[in-house]
Formats: structure tokens, sequence, C-alpha cells
């Protein structure tokens, strides 16, 4: 489904993807995890589209089509989303209405027909409960004075209601209470199938105790210098990364 | 304008030709009129003689060159002809919209609504009963700034037709009333005044619409128009200001209201278009527990010139004065935002907020703003804010991972930034209709 090969970025003229080897498959769940500043969500940036950083070398294909030539709202209608990190606040514009221009727009790519107001209606609620969010939030303007926990929520939402093929989850756990995390891994678990992927990028192992990881890869100078299952993710969490710093200094060494 | 068609005109031809039209009136309005408007009028040409009309280094016009305008245009500034034969103009109000309707073309009135409730009275500057002189000796002229503002003193000067609107104590117009200034150039272009008069009594209520219009967009014409406004004791009013359809128009609105104890504003203008809109809104506020809400949206394009300037003069303690214009400027269009608030040493308690925010859609659009604050009172709260920027990066991107397209994006963003505005406007018409407008213009116009 994904697959990035030898992936190079720089921001303002500094490096920070030194060659990011990954490969994702329908059902699966990779976790994405590294110390502060080791490149996670630039790669997640990268993936989403983001232009304030350059791809310097490497090729992302997506669903056989190369990442990179597309728009960011291409991907998004190819299906790929991000769970933004720090969702950003748009005052203004209700979730709702939003949401029904962003599915519709979807929706027209797919060639299928825009859904009614009816329909529409039903899926939000449908999914409304999937993440235990409340209707008086989606009559908001969208994440417009929403507290850190709703924010992450809201992202779980659109990502039930847009269904998207592979979804990179960028440090949702981050400002989350034990009861949200909760939440939000249940939303993430419950949309889970056999044809879409997940990308959880986490500097904590705390949020792998609920999304249990297929894969697990260790993000360190740009590079992924580690890959494991969930025991890698339970190793790191004992030693810390000063572990993965040691080795890597003695194979530099 | 050219008065001398071989001759070059400048500001002194412009000052002259009007100064010469004021003795002409004089002689024809022939005694018609009481002794104390005369003596204002005759004031304000003496003002306006001496001022002349804004130049260079005029610090209150020093960003909207009005006067320049006025003779690169061949506006025919000969006092407007009579209306000799009524044009249709249904064409051009809005049908949704009802209410109580005064229809000027060219400065002259040719439609009135006839079914004024017994709460409302509304006559005519040119045929004003007997039972009106003292009211227009007790309110006429004492608001207007003519003695600073030169508009204003022409207008004060030479004005010959407008409205007279009461409102009677403790009663409610429950539809609003709604004036419409059509500007037709067909048979030449033209400049044309209108002076309106309200008063609004003690706990009585109304919503006002004023919509200026230019029928003819690919012509200038120049329209100069003056309202005072009293609210007394506990009386609401909401001021609905519509410049939507004035793409070829000098436009120069003055507006001036009083507001006594307990009373509320709510005054909204909306600007779309114009070759110089200048609106000039100031407020004096001489009772205690007062509130006035300003709002302002101006969405200028082109070579278009739109100004605002605001005053809010807070003489007496404990009210509360809230303003928010926002403004999106594109192409090489210009935005001016001036807000003052004073607050006198006797008007402590006083809460006065203020905010001006502008996007700016091209890099030959600019923006001029300046708040400007005044307090002489120590116990007050005032807050003031501008800013100038672009389309949020971050958001649009945002949008844009969800599936908008970059023009989606952007418009659905600069339709939200926009229409708060409208949830100020009560009429759920003119709401519609100008919300039609925002869209027609913010989705339609994004990176073409």
């Amino acid at each position: 489904m994904l697959k990035v090969e030898n992936l190079k970025a720089s921001i303002e003229g500094k490096q920070i993807l030194n060659g990011v080897n990954l490969s994702v498959n329908p059902g699966e769940i990779h976790a994405i995890m590294g110390p502060n500043g080791s490149g996670k969500s630039t790669l997640a940036s990268v993936l989403a589209g983001r232009d304030s950083y350059q791809v310097t070398e490497g090729s992302i294909s997506f669903l056989n089509q190369d990442l990179l030539e597309m728009a960011p709202e291409d991907r998004a209608r190819e299906g790929l989303f991000l769970a933004f990190q720090y969702p950003v606040e748009i005052p203004g514009v209700s979730t709702t209405n939003f949401l029904k221009t962003a599915v519709n727009q979807i929706r027209e790519h797919r060639g299928q027909e825009a859904l009614d107001a009816v329909t529409f209606l039903k899926l939000i609620k449908e999914k409304m409960k999937l993440v235990e969010i409340d209707n008086s939030l989606l009559s908001r303007a969208l994440n417009d004075g929403f507290s850190g926990g709703e924010k992450k929520r809201n992202e779980i939402f659109q990502m039930a209601v847009l269904e998207p093929r592979l979804a990179i989850l960028d440090e949702t756990d981050s400002g989350l209470d034990i009861d949200a995390l909760r939440i939000v891994a249940n939303g993430v678990n419950t949309l889970r199938n056999k044809d879409n992927a997940t990308i959880v990028v986490t500097h904590y192992q705390r949020l792998l105790d609920y999304i249990i990881p297929d894969f697990v890869h260790v993000l360190y100078n740009g590079r992924i210098v580690k890959s494991g299952t969930k025991e890698l993710a339970k190793k790191l969490e004992e030693k810390g990364y000063d572990w993965i710093r040691e080795n890597e200094t003695t194979i530099a060494g | 304008m050219p008065v001398d068609p071989a001759m070059k005109t400048t500001e002194q031809n412009l000052r002259d030709h009007f100064t010469e039209q004021f003795s002409d009136l004089t002689q024809s309005l022939n005694g018609g009129q009481v002794p104390e408007i005369k003596q204002l009028r005759s004031e304000a040409i003496k003002a306006f003689t001496q001022k002349g009309f804004p130049q260079g280094k005029e610090e209150e016009y020093k960003y909207t060159p009005i006067t320049k305008a006025l003779l690169r245009s061949e506006i025919n500034l000969q006092s407007p002809a009579e209306v000799s034969m009524i044009p249709p103009f249904n064409e051009h109000l809005l049908p949704e919209l009802k209410g109580h309707i005064l229809v000027f073309w060219n400065g002259r009135l040719v439609y009135s609504s006839e079914d004024f409730p017994e709460s409302l009275e509304v006559q005519q500057m040119d045929q004003l009963g007997a039972d009106r002189e003292d009211l227009m000796v007790k309110y006429f002229g004492k608001i207007s700034n003519y003695k600073k503002d030169a508009f204003a003193a022409l207008n004060t000067a030479l004005f010959n037709h407008g409205s007279l609107i009461t409102v009677k104590e403790n009663s409610k117009v429950d539809l609003p009333v709604i004036i419409y200034h059509l500007s037709d150039a067909r048979n030449g272009l033209v400049y044309s005044q209108t002076r309106h008069l309200v008063v609004v009594e003690k706990n009585a209520q109304v919503t006002l619409v004023e919509i200026c219009k230019n029928l003819t967009p690919k012509q200038q014409n120049f329209h100069n128009t003056v309202s005072e406004i009293y609210l007394k004791e506990q009386a609401k009013l909401q001021l609905n200001k519509v410049q939507t359809g004035c793409s070829g128009m000098i436009l120069v609105d003055n507006t001036d209201i009083n507001q006594l104890e307990g009373s509320e504003l709510m005054c909204n203008t909306i600007t779309t278009n114009g070759t110089i809109v200048r609106n000039n809104l100031n407020i004096t506020i001489d009772g205690m527990d007062c509130t006035s809400h300003m709002n302002g949206l101006y969405l200028a394009k082109g070579t278009d010139h739109i100004d605002n300037h605001t005053l809010v003069d807070h003489r007496i303690a404990n009210s509360f004065s809230d303003e928010l214009y926002k403004g999106i400027i594109d192409d090489s269009a210009t935005g001016v935002f001036n807000g003052k608030i004073y607050v006198q040493p006797d008007a402590q308690k006083t809460n006065a907020f203020q905010s001006n925010k502008n996007i700016l859609l091209s890099d030959k659009a600019s923006m001029n703003t300046k708040p400007q604050l005044e307090i002489w009172a120590d116990d007050v709260k005032c807050s003031h804010g501008a800013t100038t920027g672009q389309i949020d990066a971050e958001q649009v991107f945002y949008l844009r991972t969800r599936g908008l397209d970059e023009q989606q994006a952007k418009g659905l963003l600069l339709y939200a930034f926009a229409t708060e505005f409208l949830e100020h406007i009560s009429l759920p018409a003119l709401s519609d209709y100008l919300e039609q407008v925002i869209a027609d213009r913010l989705y339609r116009k994004i990176d073409e």
C-alpha cells in the first residue's frame, strides 16, 4: 500500500530525514517511535504533503501512485489521512459543514454521488458514538476553543467519517488523559479492517498498550535504525532512547 | 468636472463653483425656510468656503484622495435637475426585504410607502409641515461636524432633499424603514446630496436600512449624504448601511449619532465596491448605561478604495462600546480604517473595545489602519487591536488534507471570516441577500 524508499527531506536547508525506508501493507498497524527531533513529525508531514518540507531524494508510492507528485487534497481523496499533532483552529467554519464538503469531495473523486443532508447526518451520528463525541461540539467552529482532548477526538472522528485507506496518527496521544486515550484507541481499533492500514507516530509506549502494533520502528537521526514487533516498544520503555543512542554510536564508531 | 472645459480644474474652481451654487440656492429658497436653518446654511457655506475640499496634507483625508478623484472625474456638479419622469425603480429594490420604503433617485424622492404606522412619522425636507419647525430648530445641524468636515459643510449649506423621521415615545416600529439611494448617470454623470434627520424618542425602537446603489456602474457619480440620528433615553436603533452596488461611485457618508441614557445602538456597515467610499460614523454618548455596537465589513477589489472613519466619544460614565471592522482587500484596492475612541474625564467606568482585522489577497493591495484611543478618565476598561495579514497557510493546509482543494479551502476561510458580520443583522431577508453577495464574491475570486 505504502512504500517509502530512501526518503530524504529538509526544511529551510536543514536535512531532517536521512534515508527512510518503510513498507506498509493493508491490514497492518505500524508504530513509529523515536526521541524528540528524530524526524517523526517530519515524516508524517511529508506523507501528507506539507509544502514547507523539500524532498531531496527518494520516493514514496501509495497505492501504486507517486505520492510526491500529488497535491495534499489528492492524497486525501485517494485515502490518506493525517491526524494532526496540533489540530488547527478554524473560526467560523462548523465541523459539520466542513466535513460535508470534505466527504463529498472525496466521494466525487471516487465517482460516487454526493451524500444528501439526511444520509450525511445519519453517517455523522453513527461515527459520533464511536469516539463518544458530543453533537454540540460539532456545531461549533472547527477546533475553535476546543480543549486538547476534544481536538484529538475530533481528529479521530473526522478519520471515522472519511474512512481513509491509510491513517497517520501524529502524536495523537500527546496531551490526552487516560480516558481520552482509551476512547481514541477504541475508535482506531474499531475502524481497523483488512483493507486499511494505520501508522501510529508516538514518543511513548503508552498508546501501544491500547493500539497493538504489528510492527514497531525506531526513528533516530532521520533514519529507521531498528524495526521489530511490539516487544521492541516495551524494551524502549524499559531502557529509554539512550539505549538506541548508545547502539547507534557503537555502530557508527 | 471641468466647469470651464478649456481650463484645468483646480480645487479652487470646485470651491468657487459650490459657493456660487449657494448664492443661487439662497435666492431660490426665497425665505421659505426657518431663520435658524437659514443661518446654519450660511455658517456652513462660510466654513466650506474657508476650508475647501480636503487636500494632500489634511490628516483626516490623507489616505483618501476624494478631491483628486472629483477633479479627475467628469461629473456634472450642477445642481441636479428635477426628476421630470419617475423612472421604473422596482427592479432595483430587494424584493424579499419588506418594510416602509423610501426611494431617492439621484437625490430626489421618487417613491414613499404610505402605510406608515401611527408610531412613525416621515416627512420630506423640502415639504416640511409647520409643526416640524421646532424639531428642526432643536436637532438639525446640532451634531453634524460641518465645521470640521468639508463634505458635511457642503451638505448642510446646499441640502434640499432627504427625510425627517421620528419614532414616537414608547413605541416599536415593527417593520424596518428602508431608504434606497439610487444613482443613475444615463442622462449625464451626476452628483446628488441627501440629508436625513432621525429622532427616536424615549423608549422607542426602530430598524433602519440604507441601501446605496449605482445603476450605471461604468459611469462615475458623486453622492454626498449626511444623517443626524438622535437616540433618546432607552431608545433602540439598528442601523444597517448597505453599500453593495457602489461601483463607480464617489460616496461620502457622514452619519452622526447622539445617544442618551440607556439607549442601544447597533450599527452595521458593509461596503463591497466603490471608486471611493468614505464613511464617517461619529457617535457621541451623552448618557449613562448606553451600549453602542459598530460592525463593519469591506471587500475591496480592482482599484476600489474603501475608507471607514469612526469616532466614539464617551462623555458620560458607565457606558459600553464595542467595535469590530473586518476587511478583505484584493487586486490593487485600498482599505482605510481609522477608529477613534475618546473617553472624557467624566466618563468613568467606560468599557470601550475596538478591533480591526484585515486580509490582503494580493501584493498590490494595501490597507491603512489606525486605532486612536484618547483617554482622560482613570477608571475605564479599553482595548484596541489591528491585524493585517494573509490567509493562514496552516488553515489552508489543514483543509486540504481533508480533501478540499486550495481554492475551496481559501474560499471557505474567507467566507467564514466575512460572514461573522451577518450575525449582527436581525433582518433575515437582508442577511440572506448579503450572504449571497459575500459568497458570490469570495468563492469566485480566488487565485484567478
